[in-house]
């Protein structure tokens, strides 16, 4: 679009007024003061009109993880009669341009493309499109300017940096997978687990010669074997706390994505419930493609309103496997997934709470009514994990200070002593 | 009075980024002219006040259309101050050529409103010619 830039309509009143002041006041010295302003706006006008120019955004790879840079690389066509383009790259809230310049004044030599290289730093996870680059050029005397858009598709899903975990939140039961984890059950393993006495049909590589020798009689070794365990993670999205740029389902997310990892990386099968206001889910599998599988469902996990009451089972039976460890990521802001919390306690699932309190994200109100609201809604809340605690359930506040791998140490503390059941 | 008001919107108007440039200008050639009817200045002055005028205002103006934060190319400023100069030489020839079609004078009164005529055409067409090829893409 072409349009009159400001210096345009004041350099023309300018001149226009030292005329009419030297004519009414009879000084021509006061044409000599406008004249200058009158010959820039008639060799400007004379002048060729900005030319058109065009923009591609390419980028160095489409996938990233939280905090880093991606290269980008933008690609300039000047036209003919080009000498000088602004550009402005509109950038997405969790994408921002390294060193914080968003805009370039560019110089260019006609007919001639330019490449401009750009690094964007990926502050938040998501799934971005960028692409639109907005274009300024000028006429030789910033008399006329056109503004362009050049729309281009370049997609980038950054994805969340997972947090470092010490230990893992061993579940209740194993799969009969071969896996990482040592089974509670006696078997083919190499974790020595018990001795006994041989029975008819036990392999005699098991028998312990050391103890039967000195008992006079034979006794074999039992081993635990070792297996994998199905994790399901829990995504409470019906509601969140937010606060400037930061919020409770940003949290669970990073959660999310390192439990996933982690436990990938231990050979176990990851699932994931997303129970919100759209209810979605990831059956549990094993590997890579998993890993990118939850990734990319978490990328597109939001908070979307609604007021349909949804319990558990609208959830296929195969996305909560029997015997897996299913560790809830909530704010618990919600009755709907609460409820559907507790109905999982009560189907006998191994469950694990992290409560992404929402406190974090309240301010201290100086009015007392709302300091004594703020103080009922914390004890209705430490009643909440009595209640998930009485049921065997270990609950753990984050808030998003404290590393995760706390959290998952304080889970651990308490289901040492805990009644675990399994599905 | 009107002097120190242009002054002043010349150092606000880099900050507020454009709308002070006009006021400063018309302060400025205000009080010049002031100046110039009530005779306290010589006519020749009028150059080096055009050239300065003009400088102040292209500066003005280029910041003011400069975005906040930008990573410019050093050509950019370079081909801008070249620009510069070359208006302010301009401005001061511009200047010197007006004052000294002041002192021509001309043989006759026909010619003289010939002249004066035709000056004010083009001056009234100008801004409608400019405009017109202005809008135009």
């Amino acid at each position: 679009m072409l349009t009159r830039s400001p210096k345009l309509s004041l350099y023309a009143a300018f001149a226009a007024t030292s005329f009419l002041a030297a004519l009414v006041l009879g000084r021509p010295e006061l044409a000599a003061l406008g004249a200058p302003f009158a010959f820039v706006l008639a060799v400007g006008l004379a002048l060729p009109s900005p030319p058109q120019a065009t923009a591609l955004l390419r980028l160095e790879r489409q996938i990233a993880v939280e905090g880093e840079e991606i290269g980008a690389e933008l690609v300039i066509s000047a036209p003919p009669g080009a000498h000088e383009l602004q550009l402005a790259l509109p950038l997405p809230d969790g994408i921002r341009q390294a060193g914080g310049e968003r805009a370039l004044l560019l110089h260019l030599r006609p007919g001639r493309d330019r490449t401009v290289a750009l690094r964007l730093v990926c502050a938040h996870w998501g799934g971005y499109r960028l692409g639109t680059v907005l274009l300024r050029s000028r006429d030789l005397a910033g008399l006329r300017v056109r503004d362009m858009q050049a729309s281009g598709d370049a997609p980038v899903r950054v994805y969340p940096r997972p947090s470092r975990l010490l230990s893992l939140i061993a579940p209740a039961q194993t799969q009969p997978f071969a896996g990482n984890r040592v089974a509670r059950t006696k078997g083919e393993g190499i974790e020595f687990a018990d001795i006994r006495p041989y029975l008819p049909g036990d392999r005699p590589r098991r028998i312990n010669w050391r103890l039967s020798a000195a008992r006079q009689t034979l006794y074999v070794s039992e081993q635990h074997p070792e297996r994998n365990s199905d994790l399901i993670i829990f995504l409470d999205s019906f509601a969140e706390a937010r606060r400037h740029e930061a919020g409770t389902l940003d949290l669970a997310v990073r959660a999310a994505a390192s439990l996933a990892e982690h436990y990938l990386a231990s050979r176990d099968r990851v699932g994931l419930v997303g129970f919100g206001g759209v209810v979605r889910w990831l059956t549990p599998a094993t590997g890579t493609t998993q890993l990118y599988r939850i990734a990319d469902a978490l990328l597109e996990t939001e908070v979307v309103f609604s007021y349909a009451w949804k319990g558990i089972d609208v959830l296929p039976a195969r996305s909560l496997t029997p015997q897996a460890l299913v560790v809830a990521l909530s704010p618990l802001l919600d009755d709907r997934s609460v409820g559907a919390l507790l109905d999982l306690r009560g189907r006998g699932f191994d469950l694990v709470v992290v409560d992404v309190t929402p406190l974090a994200f309240t301010t201290q109100p100086r009015d007392p009514d709302a300091r004594m609201a703020l103080r009922t809604w914390r004890l209705w809340r430490d009643a909440l994990h009595f209640r998930f605690e009485r049921l065997g359930v270990a609950v753990a506040e984050w808030d998003g200070q404290r590393p995760l791998a706390e959290v998952i140490e304080e889970v651990r503390a308490f289901r040492r002593f805990a009644r675990i059941t399994s599905a | 009075m009107l002097a120190a008001a242009g002054l002043l919107c010349v150092l606000v108007a880099p900050l507020a980024r454009g709308p002070f440039t006009g006021v400063a200008l018309f302060a400025l050639a205000t009080e010049y002219a002031v100046a110039e009817v009530t005779g306290h200045i010589p006519a020749v002055s009028v150059a080096g006040y055009a050239v300065g005028l003009i400088t102040v205002s292209e500066l003005l103006l280029w910041s003011a259309q400069l975005p906040r934060s930008a990573a410019a190319d050093r050509e950019v400023a370079a081909r801008e101050l070249l620009m510069l100069a070359a208006i302010a030489v301009a401005a001061a020839v511009l200047a010197a050529v007006v004052l000294a079609a002041v002192g021509v004078r001309l043989p006759g009164a026909l010619d003289a409103a010939l002249l004066g005529v035709a000056a004010a055409v083009t001056l009234l067409a100008l801004p409608w010619l400019l405009l017109r090829r202005a809008s135009r893409p």
